[in-house]
């Protein structure tokens, strides 16, 4: 039964679909520019969205007081 | 006689075409499965690193080993790829037809080419695409413990992106593929990556520690190192046992097999091995260095497993060639070698490498090389067939250490500059996890207080010592360096 599958015309359909096959083609173009651009903003995102995280969580611990700086005093007298 | 007509036989039935066709497939199976195991390496990672990690600090540790794959596989695959493809020869002489050892492999690699999008008529090129990305993913992993709870992630995953995507695969190409002009040249041989992946992601590593400074509190006054307890170990150990399973699929992925191209296995230069002999020293690899890193560290079970590793990494780049007992014996020093040099770094360099990294990767990645030199001097490697030579061995040390560390070294001093490396100190102190994510990821357990280990020894709670030292970075005292 199996050797009847029409699978050589099959292979040449699939082949011709545009996401197969499709090598240095208007479409593979068209995905790899968009591809490039998903990849670069995510890196940029990836940066701002830390950078506003960690910076609200630095504020909010430096106004809650809990790690206070002790500012460098006078230096004894007599020195 | 009898077996050109046994070969006519089988083309006019029409088996040739198709025992050809089943190679093809085996090959594409074969390489698949590699892969398959191999992402074991990145589970023990994060399990390995995680453990490592302070409680307040274990998401934001695992996260940069599973953001690893969001940003190196496209950025491999884009451009990364076609670094490997086309800079063989150091620049691509013929264009898109180079290089000469592989025409028109250069071609195959740009990311609209016939060789990486889907093809019913191509059964290697993706898998064996696929073989390499992994290989990326693990140079950033190798990175990624050592920066542990101060870097921040962002800044993690663009440093991994040049290292994953562009330093080492140039790297690859230039000494670890059938045209590099290190082998074609120099005989430079290092078959399963002791220096490409481990001493180039080890050398990377050292370039932007140097900029991040050590974990607030890790050194004392006097420049003493004191110690983070991990929050567990168990989780590190059992991490470190999933690298060395997934080390078996990196071990294999790095033959070549197609059995009706080629006569049998053969190492990424096209020299016939064996995956039986490759896999014999990569066992011998294990037991030699658990031996080395057991005694250096008079038992201590981290550096025992770390051992094991840098026994491993000591010997790949001769796993071809070398005898069991050779492997063995070379191993046990590796492993030794790690325990010494990790401690100088930690002690006499005072650089804060949160997993010893530098010293199991980096150094012993650089180590295995030069053994190559020293005990198989004379194998012809590649297919020019040069003979491997202690000067070739340094040659392709010299090439990829200043490759290695300077990208490391400049990027992340370029990220301090911008304030975009470190997080800012309260972070630090308070924990990455709260910051990052909002939860603390251990909730039904009681959050005890942190402790910490003495350059004595002596263990005791870590709260008012880290405060000192932040704040005497504050201060601008040159005591503890933290510097964001």
């Amino acid at each position: 039964m199996f050797n009847s599958f029409p699978f050589d015309k099959w292979s040449e359909d699939i082949a011709e679909f545009w996401t197969w096959g499709g090598a240095n083609s208007t479409g593979t173009y068209i995905l790899t520019v968009l591809g490039c651009i998903l990849m670069v903003a995510s890196l940029i995102g990836f940066v701002m969205l830390e950078k506003g995280k960690l910076e609200r969580q630095a504020a909010s611990l430096r106004r809650a007081g809990v790690l206070v700086v002790e500012q460098p005093g006078p230096p004894p007298s007599g020195v | 006689m009898v077996s050109s007509i046994f070969s006519s036989l089988l083309a006019q039935a029409g088996v040739e075409d198709k025992v050809t066709l089943d190679s093809k497939i085996l090959t594409e199976q074969f390489y698949f499965y590699t892969v398959v195991v191999m992402w074991l390496i990145h589970v023990g990672f994060m399990a390995y690193e995680a453990g490592v990690a302070r409680r307040k600090n274990i998401m934001s540790t695992a996260m940069k080993n599973i953001l690893t794959i969001a940003v190196v596989t496209p950025t491999f695959y884009y451009f990364g790829w076609y670094v490997y493809g086309c800079f063989e020869e150091g620049w691509p002489k013929s264009g898109h037809a180079s290089p000469d050892a592989l025409p028109g492999f250069c071609g195959l690699t740009a990311p609209w080419s016939a060789g990486l999008g889907p093809s019913l008529q191509d059964h290697s090129s993706l898998v064996f695409f696929l073989a390499f990305l992994l290989f990326s993913w693990t140079t950033g992993s190798i990175m990624s413990g050592a920066l542990i709870e101060r870097v921040r992630l962002s800044a993690y995953l663009l440093l991994t992106v040049v290292l994953g995507s562009f330093v080492w695969i140039m790297d690859a190409a230039w000494g670890w593929s059938s045209g590099g002009w290190l082998t074609t040249r120099f005989g430079f041989h290092d078959s399963i990556a002791s220096l490409v992946v481990h001493g180039v992601a080890g050398a990377f590593t050292l370039g932007v520690l140097l900029n991040l400074g050590p974990r607030i509190g890790k050194y004392d006054s006097e420049g003493r190192a004191r110690a983070f307890r991990p929050h567990n170990t168990h989780m590190t150990l059992m991490g470190l046992m999933l690298i060395f399973t997934g080390f078996y699929g990196f071990y294999a992925a790095c033959l070549v097999i197609q059995s009706t191209t080629f006569p049998g296995w053969l190492n990424i230069y096209l020299s016939p091995t064996t995956l039986g002999a490759i896999a014999m020293v990569i066992t011998f690899g294990f037991a030699g260095g658990f031996t080395g890193g057991w005694f250096a560290s008079k038992g201590d079970p981290f550096w025992t497993l770390s051992g094991g590793l840098a026994g491993v990494i000591s010997v790949s780049a001769g796993a071809d060639v070398y005898h069991p007992s050779l492997a063995y014996l070379l191993s046990a020093t590796g492993g030794m070698a790690a325990v010494w040099v990790g401690t100088w770094i930690e002690k006499g360099l005072r650089v804060d490498d949160a997993v010893g990294a530098v010293a199991v990767h980096g150094f012993c990645g650089f180590y295995g090389v030069l053994l190559v030199g020293i005990f198989a001097g004379g194998y012809p490697t590649g297919i020019n067939n040069v003979p491997v030579s202690f000067g070739g061995q340094l040659m392709g040390m010299m090439a990829f250490l200043p490759l290695a560390f300077l990208p490391g070294y400049v990027l992340s001093w370029l990220l301090k500059k911008a304030n975009l490396l470190r997080v800012p100190p309260e972070v630090e102190l308070e924990g990455l996890d709260l910051a990052e994510f909002q939860q603390d990821f251990y909730p039904e357990f009681e959050r005890l207080p942190e402790v910490i280990v003495m350059p004595d020894g002596e263990e005791v709670e870590a709260g008012e010592i880290l405060l000192e030292a932040y704040r005497s970075a504050k201060n601008g005292k040159p005591t503890t360096r933290v510097g964001a």
